[in-house]
């Protein structure tokens, strides 16, 4: 009997154990579960900068608070074709190389108007590879959509109104 | 003519706008019809599935999945193709489309068709909208015109509860007028000076 209770302890131990692993980054608990397109961690956590720096919190929640970064990768790796994940993927090593070069600090992500100015002299250079600017505006793209239909924006920030700016018809004369 | 052998006056096939109307038409005729569907039956409420959704509860925000998308392709990313209404079109593999001359040929899968499809909202058509493509001399001129078409909109409008023109009117001038009306400004106290805005009675 007590060799059956062993190995399904066993059993359940090593299931548990790979379906941890599965779930992502132990270490920092974060969420890429299930994430087909080839990413590293490093990159995710660069791509996470430049999500924070599109829309940053000011007196209102940023895209960093609402984890955009998420449904960006989301939308890639979901809704893109293959070629277009490699030119995102593509884009995104390329994008690192060609901001440290403008501005050392961009991915330390303590600077939101530094890392705009950088990333509009890269929009702005035509010498770049392409997938750098795919990247770029396909990025910016799906953080203000995720942004905009987010439950933050869409209920608490501009809650929708069945009238907007209704007509007051009676004045004081 | 064997036992079991049924015979119908009129058999409609396809039970959307067209051929639910048809049918309608016919029964209230007297005529013994016949109504084929090959989609599946959409019990009211039940069968909608993202009736209550929120546009941030969609895991891609309307978009379908890459391999999703794949398997609508004679919809060409028309924009009815979304995660809201993706349950209520017809896969390529269901049924083969074999497009001849250029045309999009948007399906529907179930009874009620396509006319589950788009939100009770539509435009009456003028004279002037018939009359287009002759007088600007595009397309194929239009078979009828506005007063052939005219003895139907009404009844069609009220019985399907349509929203259209006339509706948009009303209801301009409800979310216009309507809420001066219930303002406290219009409520509050005669010796207010709104008053002397508004009509006198004696």
């Amino acid at each position: 009997m007590r060799r059956r209770i062993f190995l399904k302890e066993t059993v359940l131990g090593i299931t548990g154990f790979i379906l941890l692993q599965a779930c992502g980054d132990i270490e920092t608990g974060e969420y890429y579960m299930g994430i087909k397109i080839s990413i590293t961690k490093a990159e995710q956590d660069k791509l996470k900068v430049l999500v924070a720096g599109i829309i940053p919190p000011d007196k209102n929640k940023g895209s960093a608070d609402l984890d955009l970064h998420h449904f960006v990768l989301k939308m890639v790796d979901d809704c893109f074709a293959k070629p277009d994940q490699e030119r995102f993927l593509e884009g995104l090593r390329q994008f690192e190389k060609e901001a440290v070069l403008i501005d050392k600090q961009f991915f330390k992500g303590n600077d939101f108007d530094a890392q705009a100015a950088c990333i509009k002299k890269i929009m702005a250079n035509k010498g770049v590879d392409t997938s750098v600017h795919y990247f770029i505006q396909t990025t910016k793209a799906f953080t203000i959509k995720g942004y905009l239909q987010s439950e933050y924006v869409m209920t608490t920030l501009l809650p929708y109104k069945m009238t907007p700016g209704p007509f007051k018809g009676c004045i004081k004369v | 003519m064997g036992a079991g052998i049924k015979h119908f006056d009129a058999i409609v096939i396809g039970s959307g706008m067209s051929g639910g109307w048809a049918a309608k038409e016919l029964t209230q005729l007297g005529l013994k019809t016949l109504v084929m569907e090959s989609g599946r039956d959409v019990k009211h409420l039940k069968d909608y599935p993202t009736m209550n959704t929120m546009p941030w509860q969609f895991e891609h925000r309307g978009t379908l999945p890459f391999d999703v998308k794949n398997q609508y392709k004679s919809f060409k990313n028309h924009y009815i193709l979304t995660e809201e209404h993706v349950h209520f079109l017809k896969k390529d593999e269901e049924q083969e489309y074999i497009e001849d001359k250029p045309f999009d040929w948007l399906r529907g899968n179930q009874v009620g068709g396509r006319s589950l499809l788009w939100g009770r909202q539509t435009q009456r058509w003028s004279d002037f909208d018939f009359t287009g493509p002759a007088r600007d001399g595009f397309a194929v001129d239009w078979p009828i015109r506005y007063k052939d078409i005219d003895p139907w909109y009404s009844p069609l409008t009220i019985h399907y509860s349509l929203f259209t023109t006339y509706s948009l009117f009303l209801l301009s001038i409800v979310i216009v007028i309507g809420p001066s009306l219930i303002s406290p400004t219009f409520i509050s106290a005669p010796n207010t000076p709104v008053d002397m805005v508004l009509p006198r009675s004696n």
